[in-house]
């Protein structure tokens, strides 16, 4: 095996649960996931010559998924629907805690699910695949103080949601 | 004294910015104490306590989601085939 391949492979290895991870929580559907993980690999081993090495592959393929992720949903006009979730976010949010004892890892999979997508992938690429800010400003082109208030802004729209579930079970 | 400085006199929404940065551990040891300092003189001085309630919302969702990280893997077969692509 060359010794670009023995890299590439070393970093799927390193990476696939990471990539599969967001993927899902982008696609929201396992077959789609599964669909964009391979788009994705395939694209990635196709220029992984332009990867800088010594640079975060992490940030590198998730930014390469996007791209693949938002290409496919403007053929499927997807963002029409996403678009139809969004919340007022100016309203004001309720700060008691006792809902948050109670939430399963289940409940806040789903409202993460639920989130507009703007809001969903910072949440993802921050608190589920660790991403510092300015890799995921760098991913999804913005700049860090957007993604800093996407993330604000996402985290209360997440406390509300489940908030309203606890408040409805 | 720099953050204090900046937050001195100001609404909710700047003290606000800050949370994030807090519970990322984004903030240096003397901001995270400044600001620490801070939203407690705000619940002492003013009775508002959003931002020391936004702390510890957020801290908890943040741990919740990073108990998902280990909850989705790849797919084996998935695995599979693109290892035997690479290959």
């Amino acid at each position: 095996m060359s010794e670009e391949k023995e890299l590439f492979e070393n970093y799927f290895i390193k990476y696939k649960d990471d990539v599969y991870r967001v993927a899902y929580y982008y696609t929201r559907n396992s077959d789609e996931a599964e669909d964009l993980v391979q788009d994705t690999f395939i694209r990635a081993y196709k220029f992984f010559s332009k990867f800088k090495k010594n640079t975060n592959f992490k940030s590198w393929i998730l930014k390469i998924m996007r791209n693949i992720y938002i290409t496919k949903s403007k053929k499927k006009s997807k963002e029409n629907n996403i678009k139809n979730h969004e919340v007022d976010i100016s309203k004001n949010y309720s700060l008691e805690n006792d809902y948050l004892d109670s939430i399963t890892i289940s409940d806040i999979r789903d409202a993460i699910l639920m989130l507009p997508r703007e809001f969903r992938e910072v949440i993802i690429l921050s608190d589920i695949s660790g991403l510092m800010y300015e890799d995921i400003a760098k991913i999804i082109k913005v700049p860090v103080g957007t993604v800093r208030s996407r993330l604000h802004r996402g985290r209360l729209i997440l406390k509300e949601r489940l908030k309203e579930k606890y408040d409805t079970d | 004294m720099i953050l204090t400085n900046i937050l001195i006199n100001k609404k909710c929404k700047y003290c606000e910015c800050f949370v994030n940065d807090y519970v990322d551990g984004r903030l240096s040891r003397i901001k995270e104490e400044e600001f620490l300092a801070h939203i407690e003189n705000c619940f002492k001085v003013k009775g508002c306590k959003k931002c020391i309630e936004l702390v510890k919302q957020f801290k908890i969702i943040k741990s919740y989601c990073e108990n998902l990280r280990d909850s989705l893997t790849m797919p084996e077969d998935l695995s599979i085939n693109l290892l035997r692509m690479i290959r």
